[in-house]
């Protein structure tokens, strides 16, 4: 075979596309735009954390624990030539605008995450300040800096007195970012940054508070950092509840989390490439179908099936080649934005979504879903019998059952293959595209189903439009069914996601019930319960209630240590691993509260054993059993605990509830605080706040408006983000829906030259037109919405386990907009063109 | 011209005053049956028949009769149920596409009823192309020339849909005759041209298979392009009816 020549002649016949080019070119290329916004923002990612490993952890390595963490683990860090080392405490808090001196007055108050250091800090990254200074040095014990938000909030300036833990500190400026802060979204509040010998001053470091070590190590140039790691771990045998982060293990850890992201986002990012490919697909039927003839003439001149073959390839590839490269600019286009949503978990770095490999990625996958999209048309024309040439009745032989399911296998291991480079996970990639295929698969139906109903519905009396419309639904096109499909696809893509987005939203909002309460009082000392009653009774707070809190950590179940079940978890387990491993909060109660049932065993009925009763959740994850021994360490003594009953707990009551519930009489006289929950109106409850910090330094108020609107402030940036990739399916749907009005443009336009010639009137064939197409537009919505209602109820009630409602108004909507638009963009594109006269389009 | 037919029943001696060189294409018992309905229907139904170079061959007969059916398994373009189809000695029947396709490629020529020019390339592209694809290095020269040949020259850079009725087909015979093939098949070449042009689309037809000593097959429907060949055989039911055979025949220009 030459391919010169055929490459020559195959771009020539490109002008043979005419306007389905464009058609495959925008379906190609918005598929492509969504796939390269995805990588460009996960390669960018990746790339940081690779390149930025040490600034984001702060440090070489970092030992950390809810308590002192021995001398002897640091003296192994100091114990490398040239090691720095710096020391932070982090512990929540309540900041409080000073009043002037003398005065009994208190200023507005705000829970903040209080931080001292000592040392060299950080030893990696850096604290941008206003002004900015080096922090060592600057801030004396009596100085403090505030997160500029916290300053807005408590209106607050540099120079300005504040009140931490009973004691007054003096503003001198302001943080702007901590390189190694990538929790800062859903911490408990806005930065303080103090010294060591500040916080010294307060009685902030008091038992039972939520305070949290870290000691950052820096490690000179060429030292052995995994070897002081392997070290450390070996020593740390006896302290498990030290903690060791290292550059790959901070690495891995965030990199999991947005590996799970770039997952759920190339999720989305399919659904348009496959709906980019079926408009490919349309396009390439529409240019092959009237190519039949010419083809076959062309095989009566010589041509082999191959070089029809090879020369459909090289057009295929020519288009896709820039429709892939139209899409790569503009998913770098929209990628551009993206890392701005990235700044609350990667402060003061920049992602540069600029990437090369992004766009050589969405060329590999644009063209490679081009070429499985077009291949049906292209083996379509290889298989043309040179006969048609002389006799129009010649028809290839039907496709075997072996052909049909090879090609079916090509196109379903292709787009697979496709997926598995985009997701990074072959697993992961057979559920998402088997995702994608039943959806599409029921759209199909429905598609087939409409057109059978319509088909099967009287249409005397109607409006003349609505019968031609129904006359033309009612015979089933594979193009109609297609764009049904890609449209279905595109709505449940951006409903799933839009419903699951309100109803979490809802939930968060009204989902709090009326008696639930408002505000909790952690870290109450037991000598300061009394007074913090007290003035809970002074701001008239209702439904208070109180428990005591202990801190353990679980030593063994049922008769095996915690290091041997970690140590035989797998590598996907990391959850499981923190849930065995971290401080368990108990508590005791003699009964069980209203939303609390138990679902095993009995309630503290055993005289001879001491009973704890577990959420069955939090033992199905931790593989706790009924009857199980749990030896826990409670502050240093050793302590088993028989498991005799599983609660299952309503968490939607927001009552303080704990995983861990042991029996009265046990644990009265370990070390322990109170946690208090109670009910205040908004006025009294910000009175109690800025009291708080003056009268019980150590106690920190959890205010529950606070929590619930950042977790709605995380779940509208991501459900944002989600929803622009999830435009772009819509946007790909409304792109087949055209490709198939081009491919059919020639019916309808015969169709409408033999509507003329019988007396329909324009605006009667443009109704015709428009209801069809809405017709078309309302089952895909109707159908899409339908699934995505179910995909949506599926993460919230079994995932989340939250309460459900149907979000009725917002499908209406999606609806009423998708038949809308479908009506509009159909009507829009089937009158492209203007209109021949009937006698030369009839001939 | 001057002429004097005879008529005679299919399978019969060579014409009076020619002599007989090897055959351009030889096809015996022949037969090309095909499902339809509940049935079969033999299109072709046992044709033997021998083209000899130069010759000029009409295929006639009413509608349904097979002339098609026939023309396309000359030209190997569909496959006979039974029976021989050979080109100078070679079998056709066992050649796979590609094979059959090189072999059209470099022996034969076709002209359709309707011109079947690609529509998107220009008179001189139509004709270039299969030059340029067989591999021939002036393929843009040479199919100047052809349209220079027939009368197109100046219209060289038309796209189709810019030329009349007969000159596309002539672009067509243009195409049918750049690769200089040994046999040349055309199914109703006038069938969609007035009186006037379709006659000049025979005379040039003509005129080159005479020059180049080309065979030539024409299927038609017109009796006056069959007064033209050499022979004419005319098909009912798949089969030869009758085989008309013109008294004084040249076969060399």
């Amino acid at each position: 075979m030459r391919l010169k020549p055929l490459l020559r002649w195959s771009l020539r016949d490109l002008r043979g596309w005419r306007s389905t080019a464009l058609v495959f070119i925008a379906c190609l290329a918005l598929g492509v735009a969504a796939v390269v916004a995805t990588q460009a923002l996960s390669g960018g990612v990746r790339e940081l954390l690779r390149s930025e490993a040490q600034r984001l952890l702060g440090a070489d390595l970092i030992l950390s624990s809810r308590r002192v963490v021995p001398e002897e683990l640091l003296d192994l860090a100091r114990a490398v030539p040239g090691a720095r080392l710096s020391h932070t405490v982090e512990v929540p808090t309540l900041v409080a605008a000073a009043a002037p001196e003398g005065s009994d007055d208190t200023g507005p108050s705000r829970l903040a995450l209080l931080m001292a250091f000592s040392g060299e800090h950080p030893i990696h990254g850096d604290v941008v300040t206003e002004p900015q200074r080096p922090l060592v040095g600057w801030l004396t014990e009596h100085d403090a800096l505030l997160a500029p938000d916290l300053l807005a909030l408590l209106d607050l300036e540099p120079g300005d007195d504040i009140v931490l833990g009973g004691e007054r500190f003096e503003i001198a400026g302001a943080i702007v970012s901590e390189s190694d802060r990538n929790d800062r979204l859903l911490s408990l509040g806005p930065r303080v940054l103090i010294t060591r010998a500040g916080l010294e001053r307060t009685p902030l470091l008091g038992l039972g508070s939520r305070t949290f070590y870290r000691h950052l190590v820096g490690l000179p140039e060429g030292a052995d950092g995994a070897a002081l790691a392997g070290r450390l771990r070996a020593d740390m045998v006896d302290t498990p509840w030290v903690n060791l982060e290292t550059t790959e293990g901070g690495q891995r850890s965030l990199a999991g989390s947005l590996q799970r992201g770039r997952q759920f986002l190339a999720l989305i990012a399919l659904a348009s490439l496959v709906l980019g490919g079926l408009g490919v697909a349309r396009a390439t039927a529409a240019w092959a179908e009237p190519r039949r003839r010419e083809i076959a003439a062309w095989k009566a001149l010589g041509l082999r099936p191959v070089e029809i073959l090879v020369q459909g390839v090289l057009q295929v590839l020519t288009l896709a080649l820039v429709a892939s490269l139209i899409g790569a600019v503009g998913g770098l286009l929209l990628a551009a934005p993206l890392p701005g949503w990235l700044e609350g978990m990667l402060p003061g770095l920049t992602v540069s979504t600029w990437r090369l490999d992004a766009v050589g990625f969405g060329l590999v996958l644009g063209i490679g879903m081009a070429l499985l999209a077009s291949l049906p048309s292209l083996l379509a024309l290889h298989r043309v019998p040179a006969a048609l040439v002389l006799r129009a009745d010649v028809q290839p032989p039907p496709l075997s059952w072996p052909a049909r399911i090879s090609l079916l296998t090509v196109v379903l291991g292709g787009t697979w293959l496709l997926q598995w480079l985009q997701a990074g996970e072959a697993t992961t990639a057979v559920w998402q595209v088997a995702l994608v295929l039943v959806a599409a698969l029921v759209l199909g139906v429905a598609a087939l189903g409409l057109s059978t109903l319509i088909a099967r519905w009287p249409r005397r009396g109607l409006p003349v439009p609505l019968r031609l419309a129904m006359a033309s639904l009612s015979r089933s096109s594979a193009g109609r069914n297609g764009a049904l499909v890609a449209l279905g696809l595109g709505i449940l893509a951006v409903a799933t996601v839009t419903i699951v987005q309100e109803v979490l939203g809802d939930q968060l909002r009204q989902g709090v019930p009326e008696n639930a309460p408002t505000a909790f009082l952690i870290d109450v000392q037991p000598d300061q319960r009394e007074e913090v009653l007290s003035l809970l009774d002074e701001h008239r707070a209702t439904e208070i209630d109180e428990v005591p809190v202990v801190i353990g950590r679980l030593q063994r179940i049922g008769g095996r240590s915690v290091q041997q079940i970690v140590d035989a978890l797998g590598a996907e387990e990391r959850g499981q691993r923190w849930a065995l491993t971290r401080e368990q909060r108990l508590t005791w109660r003699d009964s069980l509260q209203p939303d609390n049932r138990i679902v095993a065993g009995a309630l503290f009925e055993q005289p001879e054993v001491d009973e704890v009763s577990v959420e069955v959740e939090y033992a199905n994850d931790l593989g706790i059993e009924l009857g199980d021994t749990l030896v826990l360490d409670v502050q240093g003594r050793r302590m088993s605990f028989q498991v005799t009953s599983l609660r299952e707990v309503d968490w939607t009551s927001f009552r303080i509830n704990f995983f861990l519930m042991v029996e009265p009489g046990v644990l009265e006289r370990a070390p322990h605080s109170r946690l208090i929950a109670a009910r205040l109106d908004p006025g009294p409850l910000q009175a109690l706040q800025d009291l708080l910090p003056h009268r019980l330094p150590n106690v920190a108020l959890i205010q529950v408006e606070d929590v619930l609107r950042r977790v709605a402030d995380v779940l509208g940036l991501v459900a944002a983000g989600v929803t622009v990739m999830g435009g772009f399916t819509v946007a790909v749907g409304l792109a087949v829906l055209l490709a198939v009005v081009v491919a059919e443009a020639g019916r309808r336009r015969r169709e409408a030259a033999l509507l003329r010639a019988l007396g329909a009137t324009r605006r009667q064939r443009a109704w015709a037109t428009a209801t069809e197409l809405g017709l078309v537009g309302f089952v895909a919505s109707l159908v899409g919405v339908g699934f995505a209602l179910l995909l949506a109820r599926l993460v919230v009630v079994e995932l989340l386990e939250l309460g459900w409602h149907w979000p009725v108004l917002r499908c209406v909507v999606a609806i009423v907009t998708a038949t809308v638009l479908s009506a509009v963009v159909g009507t829009w594109a089937s009158a492209r063109g203007g209109e021949r006269p009937v006698l030369e389009e009839l001939r | 011209m001057t002429s004097e037919d005879a008529s005679r029943q299919s399978g019969g001696d060579d014409p009076p005053g020619t002599t007989s060189p090897a055959p351009v294409l030889e096809l015996s018992g022949l037969k090309r049956h095909h499902p339809s309905g509940e049935g079969v229907v033999a299109a072709v139904d046992g044709v033997d028949l021998s083209i000899s170079p130069g010759e000029f061959l009409a295929i006639l007969g009413p509608s349904g009769s097979g002339k098609s059916t026939l023309l396309g398994l000359m030209g190997g373009l569909d496959r006979p149920t039974d029976g021989d189809v050979r080109h100078r000695g070679r079998s056709l029947v066992g050649l796979d596409e590609d094979a059959l396709a090189r072999w059209r490629r470099a022996e034969l020529g076709f002209v359709f009823q309707s011109h079947e020019l690609l529509p998107r390339f220009t008179a001189l592209e139509n004709v270039e192309l299969p030059l340029d694809l067989a591999g021939i290095e002036d393929a843009r020269e040479r199919a100047l020339r052809w349209l220079e040949a027939v009368g197109l020259g100046a219209r060289a850079h038309h796209l189709p849909s810019q030329l009349s009725g007969g000159e596309q087909q002539r672009v067509a015979v243009a195409r049918a005759f750049a690769n200089e093939p040994g046999l040349l098949l055309a199914d109703e070449p006038t069938g969609n041209l007035d009186r006037e042009s379709g006659g000049r689309v025979l005379d040039l037809l003509d005129d080159l298979r005479r020059r180049r000593e080309t065979a030539m097959v024409i299927v038609t429907h017109d009796s006056e392009v069959a007064a033209r060949a050499d022979r004419s055989i005319h098909l009912r039911d798949g089969r030869i009816e009758r085989e008309v055979v013109r008294a004084e025949t040249t076969t060399c220009a």
